[in-house]
């Protein structure tokens, strides 16, 4: 006789409630500490000693961070990045909201293809993109030059500086920002937004009441995103910035190179974290006191457009394609820049500008045979080949042991999986950079991958859970209940059928390998890979031509691996939606809304 | 909670006098006793006793949530109980890994393998198990025309539709001759002429097995055409076990005769002497039920209506209401009647002359007192 069961239940209720994160995560928390939690630490705990030149003396002090506050060089610095972040997230995320928005509710035709296009944009390089919008905006750039042999402009117009830093980062971030928003306005159900039309509620009030309140987090997340990211640049005002564009992600980089005064780096580099977070907190807390204004209008805006106080468009114009339009606008704007970079590689002029007087596949001959270039470009497969294999080996085991498995510790887990990209990639480098000197390490190829694992970690994770969350259980327990052992379904059916996501997952991760600069500069030492070689390049006076060339190399690499990755991943995609039976034909169900 | 108790406990008597379907000389198949599963505090399966023999065709049936799918999910192995025994085939098998059991699982979704094709798919417990090649190519070709899928070897699963990808679920089932197959509303996913077509498949299916099949569904439709035996569940626990005649005819409580066939209930009274609704001119005289609330159930088809002039048949009970409506559906006429109370009966009879009984108007129900069932609660 088995004991009363409700009596047993009490007694065992906690057997199964584990606190330990299970063993198959145990690889990734490992390179988790070793390459962020650790190197972070030791970072911090500079900032409270005091410095030589290029040593730290190891006495305890808050000097660093009296200087950070009572110096107005620093403070200054680092609330004019803080507003520089607000100005960039307030131009980025109207631009991404409404191309999100327009791609939802406005357009059916062509929507994948156009959303693949944005976000394909945000994998062609960064330090490309930055590079384009410099060659553009330059006193001899691109821009300057068409204008002058056009005859608009009898001397060259000043891009470069703030406007410059404002549009490139604007270039770099909306493709990103646009992820979140769009995934939150795909769940927002178009019958939602008829209902509020139908009950009575204006255009803008059903705007501002149904679905702004519905993506409201995904454009916090958006926001969030674009302002870690733009406050923590060091790239763009360096080649984009000219003269008075500090920015405090510069002062940081300079002290890896110049002055190399890592304690007032450290201090500077929580300064900004904290006063980051500080800030982003308190926009919340803004956004908050709004909701109820945001009411109060849409309540006005009903009344007004009840009464018929609202411009009479002629039927011609409210025919036109408008979605499309700004769409194209978008893609314009994201495309041409990276397109000129092609086109001047093969531009036999060694000097970026238009028109092009003739063709020559020279600078493309002259990389392969610069030493420097090759050996770049060697480091940065082995390099990247290292990361796809190790981050796949430790990602995938933690993918599976979060989807399938509860433990408390979870979230934390999960905090600490997303951490490397939530923190500003000065932070990162420079905390990988400080262990190694801590260690008297020479950062080397080792470092590299150290580092760089720890970054493609949350790709894999994210990418490969979403995929498990998607994926139907039952197939598993089908192959058990036909004779498979636990280990023999996994291999014969369950990794089998996500074969493709996880290919694909090992291309985005090798692109962003090759790509990824902005720790990688940091960490490269001995064995720089090929992007850190290109900037090296392209901060000496009067740029190679040969830089076009590589820039252009390092573009289409992984906008290639993302054609492939989205040819792989629909299959799966496709195929699992049907056999399973469920509801995967959502995309047929039109969206558009009349908008009067 | 305690009445449940009894009810599980009288289940196991229930299989000697049911009939000659149910728990005769035939070996068990299945044999579950004391089983419960707990998910969080959540009690999913209270002490279960269930037996089921060889070539029984078996129906668990009960709302969503009330523990069938955790059942048959614990027969495969699936899930693991916390606490019980389960024999298969006279073996304990309550800590047998799901690859070991001589059962297997036809999933509410398919669970189709998506990489492979339709051949693919039925062989895949075969070449598992290592089965020579030729015995592979017979058994399956068998089960192919079995289940009406041959020419279909090749194609890719998801280019079948849902009734297709419904027979392959069931050939990859079938293939492997399982002890027990486990249907788990496996027809809920098709529309509803598919799906009658195939409960008289499956039947026909199972008397050329002569196997054992467990089925769970929510549909009583279903469970009543197609086994020769229905256990109801709710909450976790076995609330009836018979044959479909039995359960229909003689429901154990009020939840039972709601959820088989459509019912019409009268909560009553009972004294020393008599049974008596309230509200209501209904007594009958009380002969071996103890005091307390019941309630009547008289099923809708034995139900009549008259207009109250004549005189009503002697020892027919029957009240006086106004009709509602009146809809025809066909080969019925279904009458609604509000009682006195505010209680609103159901009357259900054969469309053979289209007697006018105008909305509004009073009516006389009345009814046999055989075709009543008097339940406790």
């Amino acid at each position: 006789m088995p004991p009363n069961p409700r009596v047993w239940s009490l007694l065992s209720r906690s057997p199964r409630r584990s606190y330990l994160p299970p063993l198959a995560t145990y690889p990734s928390i490992g390179w988790l500490l070793a390459g962020l939690l650790i190197p972070v630490s030791v970072f911090f705990l500079f900032s409270f000693w005091e410095t030589g030149v290029f040593t730290l003396i190891r006495t305890w002090s808050l000097d660093q961070y009296r200087e950070v506050v009572t110096d107005d060089l620093y403070y200054g610095l680092i609330l004019r990045t803080l507003l520089l972040g607000l100005t960039v997230s307030a131009v980025v995320l109207p631009v991404a909201y409404l191309g999100a928005y327009v791609l939802r509710f406005i357009i059916s035709r062509g929507r994948r293809m156009i959303l693949f296009l944005i976000v394909a944009s945000a994998l062609a390089s960064y330090l490309v993109r930055i590079y384009a919008w410099k060659a553009i905006l330059t006193p001899a750039g691109i821009l300057n030059s068409a204008l002058d042999s056009l005859g608009l402009i009898s001397e060259p117009l000043t891009l470069l500086g703030r406007p410059g830093v404002i549009i490139a980062l604007t270039h770099i971030l909306v493709p990103i920002a646009m992820l979140p928003i769009a995934g939150a306005m795909e769940s927002v159900n178009p019958d939602l937004i008829r209902a509020s039309r139908d009950l009575g509620a204006g255009p803008v009030e059903t705007f501002l009441r149904v679905t702004l309140p519905l993506t409201a987090r995904g454009v916090l997340t958006a926001f969030v995103l674009t302002f870690v990211l733009a406050v923590g640049d060091y790239v763009t005002p360096q080649l984009v910035g000219g003269k008075g564009s500090l920015m405090i992600g510069r002062v940081i980089f300079d002290q890896f190179g110049i002055t190399g005064n890592y304690a007032l780096a450290s201090a500077l580099s929580f300064s900004l974290i904290v006063a980051a977070a500080a800030f982003i907190v308190g926009v919340l807390l803004c956004v908050r006191l709004l909701t109820a204004g945001a009411r109060r209008l849409g309540e006005i805006a009903t009344a007004a457009y009840a009464r018929r106080v609202r411009p009479a468009w002629p039927a011609w114009i409210r025919r036109l394609p408008w979605g499309h339009g700004y769409l194209l606008l978008l893609l314009l704007f994201l495309w041409v820049p990276l397109i000129l970079v092609l086109i001047l590689s093969f531009n036999q002029l060694p000097i970026a500008s238009l028109p092009i007087t003739g063709w020559t596949l020279d600078w493309y001959r002259e990389i392969f045979t610069d030493q420097t270039i090759r050996g770049g470009f060697g480091t940065s497969l082995t390099v990247a080949g290292l990361v796809v294999a190790i981050g796949l080996a430790i990602g995938l085991p933690t993918a599976f042991a979060v989807t399938r498995r509860t433990f408390v510790t979870k979230p934390a887990l999960m905090g600490a999986v997303v951490l490397p990209i939530a923190l500003p990639g000065v932070v990162v480098g420079f905390s990988i950079l400080a262990m190694f000197r801590f260690l008297e390490w020479i950062p080397s190829m080792r470092s590299i991958v150290l580092g760089q694992v720890t970054l493609v970690l949350p790709f894999v994770v994210l990418i490969v859970m979403a995929a498990l969350q998607n994926f139907d259980r039952n197939v598993e327990e089908a192959a058990r209940d036909l004779g498979c052992t636990y280990w023999g379904a996994l291999r014969r059916v369950t990794l089998r059928i996500l074969l493709p996501i996880i290919a694909g997952t090992g291309l985005i991760v090798f692109a962003i390998s090759m790509d990824e600069f902005v720790v990688t500069n940091f960490i490269a030492g001995t064995d720089p890979t090929l992007p850190p070689v290109i900037w090296s390049i392209m901060n000496r006076r009067g740029i190679p031509p040969t830089v076009n060339a590589v820039a252009s190399i390092l573009m289409v690499v992984p906008l290639i691996a993302a054609v492939v990755y989205m040819a792989l991943t629909r299959r799966t995609q496709r195929r699992t939606d049907t056999v399973t039976g469920g509801a995967g034909g959502e995309e047929d169900v039109d969206a558009r809304l009349p908008f009067t | 909670m305690s009445s449940y108790r009894l009810n599980v406990a009288a289940t196991a008597g229930e299989h000697e006098r049911a009939g000659p379907s149910i728990g005769d000389a035939r070996p068990a198949a299945l044999a579950l006793r004391g089983v419960s599963k707990y998910f969080d505090q959540v009690c999913a399966l209270d002490s279960v006793d269930l037996q089921i023999s060889q070539g029984e065709f078996v129906t668990l049936l009960g709302p969503s949530g009330c523990g069938k799918t955790t059942l048959l999910r614990i027969v495969a192995g699936l899930d693991r109980l916390d606490t019980g025994v389960v024999e298969i085939s006279g073996h304990t098998s309550t800590s047998t890994p799901p690859e070991q059991r001589p059962v297997n699982y036809v999933f509410q979704h398919y669970a189709l393998f998506p990489h492979l094709d339709v051949a693919d798919n039925i062989r895949f417990g075969l070449k598992v198990a290592r089965t020579p090649r030729e015995e592979i190519a017979e058994r399956v070709g068998t089960a192919l025309s079995m289940v009406q899928l041959e020419g279909l070897e090749a194609r890719r699963v998801d280019q079948l539709s849902g009734g297709q990808q419904q027979r392959v679920a069931l050939a990859r089932a079938i293939v492997n001759r399982p002890d027990i197959l486990l249907l788990d509303e496996p027809l809920g996913a098709l529309d509803l002429k598919l799906r009658k077509e195939m409960q008289l498949e499956l039947r026909a299916l199972h008397r050329q097995l002569g196997g054992t099949f467990i089925y769970v569904t929510h549909d009583q439709e279903e469970a009543l055409v197609m086994s020769n035996r229905v256990v109801i569940m709710r909450s976790g626990q076995i609330v009836q076990d018979g044959t479909p005649q039995d359960i229909y005819r003689n429901p154990r409580n009020r939840f039972v005769a709601e959820f088989i066939g459509e019912t019409n209930l009268l909560t009553a009274q009972v004294t020393e002497s008599a049974i008596s609704v309230r509200n209501l001119d209904l007594r009958i005289p009380n002969e071996s039920y103890a005091t307390g609330d019941v309630s009547l159930s008289v099923r809708p088809e034995h139900l009549r209506l008259d207009d109250g002039a004549g005189t009503t048949e002697a020892g027919r009970l029957s009240v006086g209401g106004e009709l509602l409506d009146s809809i025809f559906l066909g080969a019925l006429y279904r009458h609604l009647v509000r009682l006195g109370d505010g209680t609103v009966l159901t009357v259900q009879e054969l469309a053979t002359d289209d007697r006018d009984h105008a909305i509004g108007s009073r009516v006389v129900v009345s009814w046999s007192p055989s075709d009543m069932a008097i339940l406790p609660g």
